[in-house]
């Protein structure tokens, strides 16, 4: 299945050789999803708006360094999650987010878009995507936000692919359950 | 019925405006250079080669911006000042013509006053005649006597 950022011809080559329209159309097109994974993460507007600055900088400066074109979305969003891990490390919750899971049995592959919500249960979903520990969330959120495939995201947050793989599983499970329970035990 | 990533995106309409503005100043601070051309140079050394005179610019300059307000704004009283002071010598100068003027009409009244003078006074006394040396014969009776 193609990502939603695969579907789209974006003109990284001309952003390259520092066409500044290039450079115009690629923020626009990430400004807010990089805005929103980066604003799940630390709940903090301004620290997420300074982090997309800080992004679209240095992928300015450093855009010689990437390799892959059609990368780019992915290459951004690894950018913005450095930014975020080095909130956290000084923070002190490096441990947080690096902790490893076990893996885990896969299940079969469920799409961002096989989960449907109504209106109501918006609040809901975020609230519950919010109980989910950093490393699954993070995970959760590339998959459900730009639909990056195992490896993109492996390249994002720098996990291997077989953790990104169990953390998306447990993190789909979690949010599965909470779901459950919360409309099982409604309070 | 939406996605998650529907929901998700939807969430935040009040930032997007906040996001325009950090995109549209991130390219006027990053990107305020004619575009490289890739055929001459590589992309990167390119690039790097036209942002040279901009990280100058925001590392020696716009960092400390303050601080050169400050030392133009100094230079600026300092010139205003020189300027000021250099309305005083012009004044003199001036000044300075003025009083010449007056010496030389001073000068000019007093030639004319002297040729006036000259035309009425009287002739100036014939010179004295040189004295004729005494006759030799006058010094004869005291040398005689020396002798």
């Amino acid at each position: 299945m193609l990502g939603v950022a695969e579907t789209e011809q974006l003109p990284v080559a001309q952003a390259k050789a520092g066409d500044a329209t290039a450079w115009d159309a690629l923020f626009r097109r990430y400004q807010l999803p990089l805005y929103v994974y980066v604003f799940e993460l630390v709940h903090d507007e301004q620290a997420s708006l300074d982090f997309v600055q800080e992004t679209f900088i240095s992928a300015v400066r450093n855009i010689g360094g990437l390799r892959d074109n059609e990368k780019f979305g992915s290459w951004l969003f690894g950018i913005a999650h450095q930014k975020c891990i080095q909130r956290w490390r000084k923070q002190g919750r490096e441990e947080t987010l690096r902790g490893e899971l076990a893996d885990m049995p896969v299940e079969s592959e469920i799409g961002p878009d096989d989960l449907l919500i109504r209106g109501e249960q918006e609040t809901e979903l975020m609230k519950l995507l919010n109980q989910i520990p950093l490393p699954q969330r993070s995970v959760l959120l590339l998959h459900f936000i730009e639909d990056f495939s195992l490896e993109e995201i492996s390249r994002i947050t720098g996990a291997q692919v077989g953790t990104v793989k169990s953390r998306l599983h447990y993190a789909k499970r979690a949010l599965r359950k909470l779901w459950k329970d919360k409309n099982e035990n409604p309070a | 019925m939406k996605t998650p990533r529907e929901i998700l995106l939807k969430r935040h309409p009040a930032v997007e405006g906040r996001l325009d503005a950090i995109r549209e100043r991130v390219l006027a601070h990053e990107l305020n250079c004619p575009a490289p051309n890739p055929t001459s140079v590589s992309p990167g050394l390119g690039l790097v080669l036209l942002r040279l005179p901009l990280r100058i610019w925001q590392e020696l300059f716009w960092s400390c911006r303050r601080i050169w307000a400050g030392l133009a704004g100094a230079w600026l009283v300092m010139i205003a000042v020189n300027l000021l002071s250099l309305d005083e010598p012009s004044a003199r100068l001036k000044t300075g013509r003025v009083a010449g003027q007056d010496v030389w009409a001073l000068l000019v009244e007093r030639e004319r006053l002297l040729a006036e003078l000259g035309e009425t006074a009287p002739p100036p006394p014939p010179p004295k005649p040189a004295t004729a040396p005494r006759p030799r014969s006058e010094y004869r009776p005291a040398n005689r006597a020396r002798c």
